[in-house]
């Protein structure tokens, strides 16, 4: 009997050491996943519930605990133990039954039998457990709550609204606000069991508010100025129900019976115009001759709601002088908008089917219109088409200060040339069309090197060559060479003669241009050069065109004037009589009548003094409530910041004790309130002792 | 004596019974060892009551006092051969047993006038105590140099609106690097950052927003481990007014918008401009009506500021001029708005004005008394002034002065070359207009004498420990000081008939308040666990100084001590303990056998 006893305990004992092994295991796995999807996914705690049943069936269906049973325990101690002789199972029949040498071999195993180490094959298991259980505790207590949730509409809204830690009065059972955004949103009706606020700017607000006994006088202050008188909705004076539509910022608190309740906050959310964001022309465009006549606006709108419209407003002007005209237009985009939230729009205009000559300029902008009727524009825009008759024309060229006649006008006239050339281009051999375009390149070549002289530079190979020549001319005696000697070693590449840019005396932004036009010139001659006198042409004017810009800035002109005085006689002067002439007196006294900057700063000094505990006097208390308006105020204007300070002002005037926190808050919201302090002249302190100083002072002087 | 024999005897007999027991017994299992145990634990038992004094020699120098102060490593103490002293008692539950604790040094020395030479370990002495020993030769041991805020300054009565700045070094021995900030209202007022392992001068910024008292917190912080957290009390004076009369050469922008901020920020102002010959408009702000149209002395001692054109001051009369001179010279600030480089006005001349050469660009005008740039003006200072060594300058345009000050007897003579100053309030800069004008004002402006000068002769003065003051009063009567309604007895200095001294026992850190003659003056004392690095690190710094004018002999004559020790009892109850509890065991573990 005593060996059936101990297999049955060794059976007992393994059941509940596999027990508490897949207990552990799945535990352990439970929590570990169950706090990664929770973390990843933000699900909630039915993860960890379904990992862990899972775990467990799993468990279970490879360790089946309720098979357990005599026969597995004695099979695995004749497994395990040899020195049983493969005879445990003997123990587990009735005595009885045995036959003699079953008794004997019976009695022997019995002192046999092991009492250590018996369930040898689970130790590493257990241990395997016992980790994963470790792990998964770990990620459950360590992973923190914040996870990446799915951004959707509706997610967020719900979240804005959840704060936390409001105490609400006693005597209120019940309450709701139900927050209709205006139309414009596009957003449906919410409602939140919250006091604190956050909506969209003209959003209607019911409140509905269940007593747990009848209120006499129910009031609501909106911003501590407002005040509203509800009536009751039933007979019990239990039910009371008030709305509002928020068009500012603020906070408001409830009075029941007299009793006051928390302050609480409202924040708005404003809708802002249309951002338009034009990428495509720049500010100032110009066509040069040769391009095309037309151009291609691209912008990107976006919207807090969406935006119904848009359009190019296009103003064009041509004309001269006085005889400018303007015209405008209204162009639209071909695209729907459809209440989107931004929308990258797309247009290309002919500037000729508008009806645009050279020399006209066109002004533009975007005008757009968002869901709530809010109207925005771009900045104006403008494009300019050169007009080449205006270059070409003389006038202003006889009159006037002309810095560079000459020069100019073999520009005009390359161009004049280079357009023949591509006019008689059909009668002439490509030999002789070759050649003259060769001709015109020399030409311009020289012209090109003329102006740099203006920049001096001094060889042809200035603009963009290079020094190759250089050894021939090279003159310097380099005397000997020291290894190392860097100044040296530059010296000998370097052509050190007065630096080119300083040599004339041009305004920077003169020879900016200037390099500009040397610039156009070089291309243009190279597209000669290389026969192409129809590319060559573009170039050809933007040189022109910058000239004559430069020609342009050298001119001033003063107008004549005909006015005359009568001449002063000097022995007169300052010798009138003034005897009768009363000498102007005047007296006059500030008072300054706003001293709450004042205030504000004694108190920022008393909320430090206070800090150890003291109770605040009479006299502070004046103090506090006179900041108190000021904090009214900036509150109802910024409840974000400052209405937490007036919470902790009111429980400080409330409070024997005053709390570290709340003179800490309150002294950083009078902090931001008195601002930058401006300067003002105050005396320096001297010393006490007089006429020592004095005497040692005035022997210093000469 | 005999009733240790008594002891002994009975004892004895007390073994002779045992070991007849144990002969007796029948088990003669390990009877030798139980004979052993028995013998044992009588004897012990005898000594448990009878106690066992040791002699130990140990070598001693008689003549040399060794002190262990703060800072010192309890490790280290075994280095030291000799017998140990302590001074403060905060040190004695780590000093317990390894040291003597002496609670008067003075007592102590006078009690031992063989000590000529002291060894001291740790931070050192404190101040006081270095007093006391009578230039006895120092051996000083520095422990290692703290960590933490080791200096440390700033102006504590500032003016309203005035900026304060709290600079010193902070000596950072981890490799983590430290934030240091400046905290106060509930907010950071400045931070800075201290890379690790080095000491690094700091400086904080920050204007005054309070009228009164506070304690600001200057905080150490290593991650979110606050390592110090020490107070800056500052208090604002009284704001003064100054009395400012303007003289003008004729009417203009720079008048009429200078007499404008002056009159809103209510100063008392005379303003006299010639409009014709000998004939002014005068205006009186912020005050009653004095004649202005002839300057005397008289008449100028009272204000605080005259200002005045480069033409008017050269077209005053003579006597005039003399007694501007005087006036100057008795404290009044001068301020000339120079128009011409070449003058003939020897005062003028004398300020080396000279035309500049007109730069390309208009600079940023900088005050030398901060480091804000103001914005530039539309049109830039005509001509600049040259540097003398008697000249400072307050503002510049570049590299060049553009307004400097100079002294003459008592009072100060400020002179600029700007005209234009006006433009900045027309461009909306009125900063940069207060700043420009309140630094001019302020150089010049007569010195106010305080009434009462009350100061602390230490830096850090803390409760519990003695406070000296310095007080000046106007005149030379006893003055009358209280403290919580008991008065304080002062002492008149030797030399100066206005100066006294007098102490004070503060019991409380905190804000402290004295009346003298009736006015109340304010002062802050810090508790002992402020400024401990800074402290610490003075203390090192007075030692060896101490130690170095004071060295001490290289020999020292060294005695033998024969000190008598009283063995603990606890040992011999162990034994007697083990002795038994073998016999009990023993007779438990073989009875059944």
């Amino acid at each position: 009997m005593e060996g059936k006893g101990y297999i049955q305990g060794l059976k007992s004992r393994r059941i509940l050491l596999l027990s508490l092994q897949g207990l552990a295991l799945s535990l352990g796995i439970a929590l570990l996943v169950g706090s990664l999807l929770y973390y990843f996914l933000g699900t909630g705690y039915w993860t960890y519930l379904t990992a862990f049943v899972l775990s467990v069936v799993v468990f279970l269906v490879i360790h089946p605990l309720w098979k357990i049973n005599e026969q597995h325990i004695t099979r695995h101690l004749d497994s395990q133990f040899p020195e049983l002789e493969d005879s445990s199972g003997l123990l587990l029949k009735p005595q009885d039954q045995l036959g003699t040498l079953q008794r004997l071999q019976a009695q022997k195993i019995l002192l046999l039998l092991p009492k250590k180490n018996i369930f040898n094959d689970l130790q590493l298991k257990n241990w395997i457990s016992f980790a994963c259980l470790m792990i998964g505790l770990s990620c459950y207590l360590f992973i923190p709550p914040t996870r990446f949730h799915s951004a959707t509409d509706q997610l967020e809204t719900n979240n804005i609204n959840i704060r936390k830690e409001e105490k609400i009065l006693p005597q209120i059972s019940s309450y709701s606000v139900e927050i209709t955004p205006p139309s414009y949103t596009g957003k449906s009706r919410r409602e939140q069991n919250q006091f604190y606020l956050k909506a969209e700017l003209d959003a209607e607000v019911v409140w509905h508010i269940q007593t747990n006994k009848a209120i006499r006088h129910f009031h609501v202050f909106f911003n501590e100025v407002e005040k509203v008188t509800l009536k009751p909705l039933n007979q019990d004076s239990t039910l009371w129900s008030f709305s509002r539509k928020l068009d500012k910022q603020g906070f408001y608190q409830l009075e029941l019976d007299g009793k006051k309740s928390d302050l609480y906050q409202i924040e708005v959310i404003p809708d802002y115009p249309v951002k338009i964001n034009i990428t495509q022309p720049k500010p100032q465009h110009t066509i040069d001759i040769g391009q095309p006549m037309q151009i291609n606006i691209k912008a990107q709108l976006s919207d807090d709601y969406g935006i119904t419209s848009a359009y190019i407003s296009a103003t064009m002007a041509s004309g001269k002088g006085e005889s400018v005209s303007f015209t405008e237009k209204r162009l639209q985009f071909d695209a729907s908008f459809a209440n989107r939230k931004s929308i990258a729009l797309q247009k290309s205009i002919d500037l000729r089917s508008l009806g645009m000559k050279p020399g006209d300029e066109l002004y533009f902008f975007i005008q757009a219109q968002d869901n709530k009727g809010q109207l925005s524009r771009s900045d104006v825009y403008m494009v300019n088409i050169v007009d080449t008759a205006e270059l070409m024309s003389m006038a202003g060229m006889a009159s006037g200060v002309n810095l560079v006649p000459e020069y100019f006008r073999s520009q005009r006239q390359i161009i004049l040339d280079t357009e023949k050339l591509l006019g008689e281009r059909t009668s002439l051999s490509t030999e002789d069309f070759n050649k003259k375009s060769n001709g015109l390149a020399i030409d311009q070549k020289l012209l090109r090197l003329r102006y740099g002289k203006f920049l001096g530079e001094e060889n042809e190979t200035s603009i963009g060559g290079d020094h190759e020549d250089h050894d021939e001319h090279d003159g310097h005696d380099h005397g000997e060479e020291k290894f190392g000697d860097v100044q040296a070693l530059m010296d000998r590449y370097a052509h050190k003669h007065d630096i080119a840019e300083d040599a004339t005396f041009f305004e920077p932004a003169i020879k900016q241009q200037l390099k500009a036009v040397l610039n156009e010139m070089w291309t243009s001659e190279l597209k000669l050069r290389t026969y192409k006198p129809q590319e060559a042409l573009p170039f050809e004017y933007k040189a022109l065109r910058l000239l004559k810009d430069l020609q342009q800035k050298s001119r001033a002109y003063v107008a004549k004037t005909t006015v005359k005085t009568a001449a002063l006689k000097n022995e007169k002067r300052l010798t009138g009589e003034l005897d009768k002439i009363v000498e102007p007196r005047q007296s006059a006294q500030f008072e300054n009548k706003d001293r709450s900057n004042e205030e504000l700063r004694i108190l920022l000094s008393l909320l430090n003094l206070h800090k150890d505990g003291r109770a605040f006097t009479t006299n502070d208390k004046a103090l506090l409530q006179s900041a108190e308006r000021q904090i009214i105020v900036a509150a109802a204007s910024h409840p974000e910041s400052y209405l937490g300070a007036l919470k902790s002002l009111r429980n400080l005037v409330n409070t024997k004790t005053p709390q570290a926190k709340d003179l800490e808050q309150l002294s950083k919201a009078i902090y931001q309130l008195i601002g930058i302090q401006k300067a003002n002249p105050q005396a320096e302190m001297g010393g006490s002792v007089k006429k020592l100083s004095d005497r040692y002072f005035n022997h210093l002087k000469n | 004596m005999a009733f240790n024999l008594y002891i002994w005897i009975a004892c004895l007999l007390l073994l002779c019974l045992l070991v007849y027991q144990e002969i007796k017994r029948p088990n003669k299992h390990w009877l030798g060892a139980r004979l052993f145990a028995s013998l044992l634990a009588v004897a012990m038992l005898a000594l448990l009551i009878v106690p066992i004094n040791v002699n130990q020699q140990s070598k001693q120098q008689p003549t040399q006092l060794n002190i262990i102060s703060a800072g010192y490593h309890a490790d280290g103490l075994a280095q030291i051969p000799h017998q140990k002293y302590f001074l403060e008692e905060a040190l004695a539950s780590t000093l317990k047993r390894k040291a003597n604790f002496i609670p008067d040094l003075a007592y102590h020395l006078a009690a031992h006038p063989e000590i000529n030479n002291i060894a001291v370990y740790g931070y050192g002495l404190t101040g006081e105590q270095l007093k006391q020993i009578k230039n006895i030769p120092l051996e000083f041991h520095p422990a290692e140099k703290p960590s933490g805020v080791i200096a440390c300054h700033w102006k504590d009565e500032l003016k309203e609106g005035e900026t304060l700045v709290v600079q010193g070094q902070y000596r950072h021995h981890r490799s983590k690097a430290v934030n240091l900030k400046l905290i106060g209202f509930g907010k950071t007022l400045d931070s800075t950052q201290i890379i690790g392992n080095s000491t690094t001068k700091f400086s904080f910024q920050h204007q005054i927003k309070q009228k009164g008292r506070s304690v600001l917190q200057l905080v150490a912080l290593q991650g979110k481990d606050t390592l110090s957290q020490e107070p800056i009390p500052v208090q604002t004076l009284a704001k003064t007014s100054l009395k400012i009369v303007v003289l003008g050469s004729s009417p203009g922008f720079e008048y009429n918008f200078l007499k404008k901020w002056l009159y809103e920020n209510q100063y008392a102002l005379a303003l006299r401009n010639r409009i014709s010959k000998d004939k002014y408009s005068i205006e009186f702000l912020n005050r009653s009506n004095i004649d202005i149209n002839r300057l005397s002395t008289q008449l100028l001692q009272k204000e605080d500021v005259l200002l005045l054109d480069q033409q008017e001051f050269e077209s005053i009369s003579a006597s005039e001029k003399q007694a501007i001179k005087q006036a100057v010279a008795q404290g009044l600030g001068l301020i000339i708005l120079a128009q011409e480089p070449n003058t003939t006005e020897p005062w003028l001349k004398s300020f080396n004005l000279a035309a500049i050469k007109k730069q390309e660009k208009i600079n940023q005008l900088q005050l030398t008394s901060s480091p804000i740039k103001l914005a530039a003006l539309p049109e830039q200072a005509p001509f600049s002034i040259g540097n003398r060594p008697d000249q400072q300058p307050l503002v510049l345009d570049g590299p060049s002065a553009i307004a400097v000050q100079k002294l003459y007897g008592k009072g100060k003579i400020v002179t600029t070359t700007l005209s234009n100053s006006y433009q900045w309030r027309l461009t909306g800069n009125q900063q940069d207009y207060a700043l420009y004008w309140s630094s001019l004002l302020e150089a010049a402006a007569r010195n106010t004498a305080p009434n009462y000068l009350l100061q602390t002769e230490s830096n850090i003065p803390r409760d519990m420990s003695k406070l000296n003051f310095s007080l000046s009063t106007p005149s030379a009567t006893i003055p009358a000081i209280t403290n919580q309604q008991q008065s304080l007895s002062s002492q008149q200095n030797m030399l100066f008939s206005n100066r006294w001294q007098f102490q004070y026992w503060p019991l409380q850190s905190g804000w402290h308040q004295v009346a003298v003659d009736g006015q109340k003056q304010h002062f802050f004392v810090f508790g002992k666990e402020n400024w401990q690095a800074l402290s610490a690190d003075q203390r090192i710094k007075q030692n060896i100084a101490y130690a170095l004018s004071h060295p001490s002999p290289k020999v020292l004559p060294q005695t033998t001590i024969i000190l008598k020790k009283t063995i603990s009892k606890w040992w011999f109850f162990i034994a007697f303990v083990l002795a038994t509890g073998f016999l009990w065991f023993e007779s438990r573990l073989y009875n059944q056998n």
